[in-house]
């Protein structure tokens, strides 16, 4: 066989720590970073994401403007909350197969870690309801323009509290809003 | 390395025709190709052939083919050498195209269609592919047809370089290529198999009685199998019901609730239920061996086209049915070195579990690394005691690594509830736990899904690409794509390395190689391996490296796999047993002609 003719030269067992051989330094020319190693992690946001409200026990703000209303489907798939934006084109067609489509505020977090998301927050119907966690939560985002702030589940009265962050030695230091 | 087409003193585009019977070295029926600078095509039938290649294979020369392993591959059943830089316009394809829906297939007139150019002739090439494998003797006329056929091929491979160069990176291009020559190799080389068992497995009178023989004894354990009037076993999906009440195992069932008999489901399950492993191998040799397929020459050893790149993640992808590392692991224990030769299955440890730690760099994981990761994780979620280790608890150790691989690509808690055997409100804690140890690759996964869904791509760190989006593709496989694509980046490098070092490699397994040695000189070539996949898995990592365990198969022992070894013993007395009815048969048949 003709690859097997061919002296077998040496390859030096070396310790990890040395320098790099020859043939390491030519293989690593053709290597390049993945996306997350020095992309958005290195400089501070480490995620992106759409979720139905900021992530538990993380304070949070948002952004003072960006306030996009737009039909929304929201969709509850196994375990998991979606939320599909639709043309409004689609709004028609959706209702014929039994899907309503409500309009919902975008509000943009950052956590005090860095994790950007997208909080759909639906609006009021036609009649002008609105569900108690919606109201809640938009005033939470609302309050979010101007200062840090938590939410949490408030099961018995079936909404969100709001915790604030006030500096430490402040009187009110966590009070609920 | 040249990075530029116009450096090279010239571009060779070579193409082969040649018959290809299972398991044999291809038989070489002509080769035709085109020099450029000058753009002369050159033909030559088999008997014109000599004994070096007709055309320059030096540094300063591209050797430009498609399907390059199956080219090369001709070069070395020559007993010519390979060209220094080979540039497989099938790899640089499949790379451009993965994930893109491809309408004329992925073959070269499917590659020249993509482009634009449908002139060609599809139905005569499939003629005269057909006319060539049919093999020998050809006629004056057929012969000339298939000289014109294969030159047309040489000036397809001419116009589809011309069509590609703009998408073409050549560095990483020429390291794809220097992995199909290494493919060659491989499949010239073959992995020896024990050919005193095989042609008796091989037989289908036998097999036949193999086959039907070891169902009542395999599922002795199961009870699952029933005899229909014919004489035929049937698997029972009632009586499988039973097995699973019987052992307190959950099942995926259908969209019709009934319970799953996929091939996957198996699989998957098996990973989590040892005890399920026979079972799982009786199905796929009553369901997919008819007959024993397995791809293997007049010498022994088995050989099939290894298909480099083929997978979505650029893994190699050989047909299951003829390839010894298929997923009937009892077959492998055909495995076994020649006289005075030895083989080494050296593996990677924990390849992905260390992939996504440190494409994160997430350093709990790293922490976990130092010592066995899944019995770490066993340990840490309280399934183990502490002092556990691999040896006293192998199959809870194997369960959890099927858990926590099953975790890092975002597993479903009903899912692994199932796959593990726990109920699904322990499946979630250990979710939660797995998002609380490793906060860190769950927020380097997070941002490469949002990164892959934003810009619609996705890569490893050697190039390899993929789309999103057109084809379906779901979030699970985006986690997963850059821990298979890293880990089949780290198997080429080290591949090709040991290629230079003239390591005899014999075979690709997903996170392991194959190699084949002098008895002499077996530990110093595993030693070598060791250190060159150390390195191949620290180059593609940047800083950490990955560990490895290897196996010496020392003649005349064979390889064996724990999973498969009941199932082998089984095989191996009822071919014993068929063989003495035979024997038995005969002499009666003898004395009977006799008396």
């Amino acid at each position: 066989m003709a690859d097997e003719a061919e002296k077998k030269p040496d390859l030096k067992i070396v310790p990890a720590e040395e320098e790099l051989d020859e043939e390491e330094r030519e293989f690593q020319l053709l290597r390049r970073d993945l996306p997350g190693v020095k992309g958005a992690s290195a400089v501070g946001i480490v995620a992106i994401s759409v979720g139905k409200a900021p992530p538990k026990n993380e304070f949070c703000r948002t952004h003072s403007e960006f306030r996009p209303v737009v039909p929304m489907v929201n969709a509850e798939m196994e375990m998991e909350r979606h939320y599909f934006a639709v043309t409004p084109d689609m709004v028609e067609p959706l209702a014929g197969i039994g899907i309503s489509v409500t309009d919902h505020a975008l509000y943009l977090t950052v956590t005090s870690r860095g994790a950007v998301r997208i909080v759909p927050v639906r609006q009021a119907n036609s009649d002008g309801e609105q569900n108690e966690y919606d109201r809640t939560k938009e005033i939470a985002m609302l309050q979010a323009r101007e200062q840090w702030v938590r939410l949490f589940t408030d099961m018995e009265n079936r909404c969100y509290q709001v915790s604030l962050h006030r500096p430490i030695g402040s009187p009110h230091r966590n009070g609920r809003s | 390395m040249t990075a530029n087409l116009r450096d090279y003193e010239q571009v060779i585009y070579a193409d082969f025709e040649f018959v290809a019977k299972p398991g044999e070295h291809p038989d070489v029926v002509c080769l035709s190709w085109r020099e450029e600078p000058g753009g002369q095509t050159h033909r030559l039938w088999r008997d014109q052939l000599g004994v070096a290649p007709p055309y320059r294979i030096d540094e300063h020369v591209l050797f430009v083919c498609f399907v390059g392993n199956a080219e090369l591959h001709c070069h070395l059943a020559l007993g010519w050498p390979l060209p220094v830089n080979v540039l497989d316009l099938n790899a640089e394809f499949r790379c451009i195209t993965n994930g893109r829906t491809v309408p004329a297939g992925k073959g070269l007139l499917g590659a020249l269609a993509y482009y634009r150019f449908s002139d060609t002739d599809c139905k005569r090439k499939d003629a005269m592919q057909k006319r060539v494998m049919k093999g020998w003797p050809f006629t004056a006329e057929e012969r000339e047809d298939i000289l014109r056929y294969c030159a047309s091929d040489v000036e397809a491979l001419h116009l589809l370089l011309a069509c590609m160069q703009p998408e073409l990176e050549l560095s990483v291009a020429l390291h794809r290529g220097a992995f199909v020559a290494a493919s060659a190799r491989m499949e010239h080389r073959g992995v020896p198999i024990d050919m005193d068992i095989y042609p008796q497995l091989a037989d289908p009178r036998v097999w036949r009685y193999v086959r039907d023989a070891v169902v009542p004894i395999i599922d002795a354990d199961y009870g699952v199998y029933t005899k229909g009037p014919t004489g035929d076993w049937h698997f029972s999906l009632e009586h499988f019901g039973r097995y699973l009440d019987r052992e307190g195992i959950t099942w995926p069932l259908t969209e019709k609730g009934k319970l799953s008999t996929k091939r996957k489901t198996f699989e998957d399950m098996a990973k989590g239920h040892p005890q399920l492993h026979n079972l799982r191998q009786l199905r796929h040799a009553r369901d997919k061996m008819r007959k024993i397929k397995l791809a293997v020459g007049a010498d022994g050893r088995n050989r099939t086209v290894l298909w480099p790149y083929k997978a979505k993640t650029s893994r190699t992808q050989p047909k299951a049915s003829q390839w010894i590392f298929s997923p009937a692991v009892w077959l492998r224990s055909l495995i076994k070195p020649a006289p005075g030769m030895a083989l080494a299955y050296v593996d990677w440890s924990s390849m992905e579990f260390l992939i996504a730690a440190s494409l994160s760099n997430d350093p709990m994981m790293i922490e976990f690394y130092r010592s066995d990761p899944y019995l770490s994780f066993a340990k840490r979620v309280g399934a183990a005691p502490a002092s556990a280790t691999k040896l006293t608890h192998e199959p809870l150790r194997e369960r959890y690594k099927t858990g926590l691989l099953a975790i890092q690509y975002a597993i479903q808690a009903e899912t692994l509830g199932a796959r593990l055997g726990v109920c699904t409100f322990d499946a979630h804690e250990m979710i939660n736990q797995h998002h609380e140890l490793f906060a860190a690759y769950w927020r380097w996964s997070d941002d490469w899904l949002a990164h892959v869904l934003g810009t619609g791509v996705m890569w490893t760190p050697f190039g390899w690409t993929c789309r999103t989006g057109i084809t379906e593709f779901n979030a699970r496989s985006i986690r997963n794509f850059p821990i298979q694509g890293t880990g089949a980046d780290i198997l080429r490098v080290a591949c090709i390395w040991a290629t230079r070092h003239h390591l005899r490699l014999l075979g690709p397994v997903h996170d392991a190689v194959l190699i084949e040695a002098p008895l002499e000189r077996v530990e110093a070539d595993v030693k070598l391996m060791q250190e060159i996949m150390r390195r191949a898995s620290r180059v593609v990592l940047g800083a950490h490296e990955l560990r490895t365990d290897a196996k010496i198969i020392l003649h005349p022992d064979r390889y064996t796999d724990r999973r498969g070894d009941d199932v082998w013993a089984e095989v191996l007395r009822l071919i014993n047993e068929h063989g003495r009815q035979e024997q038995t048969a005969k002499e009666e048949l003898r004395h009977g002609l006799g008396s």
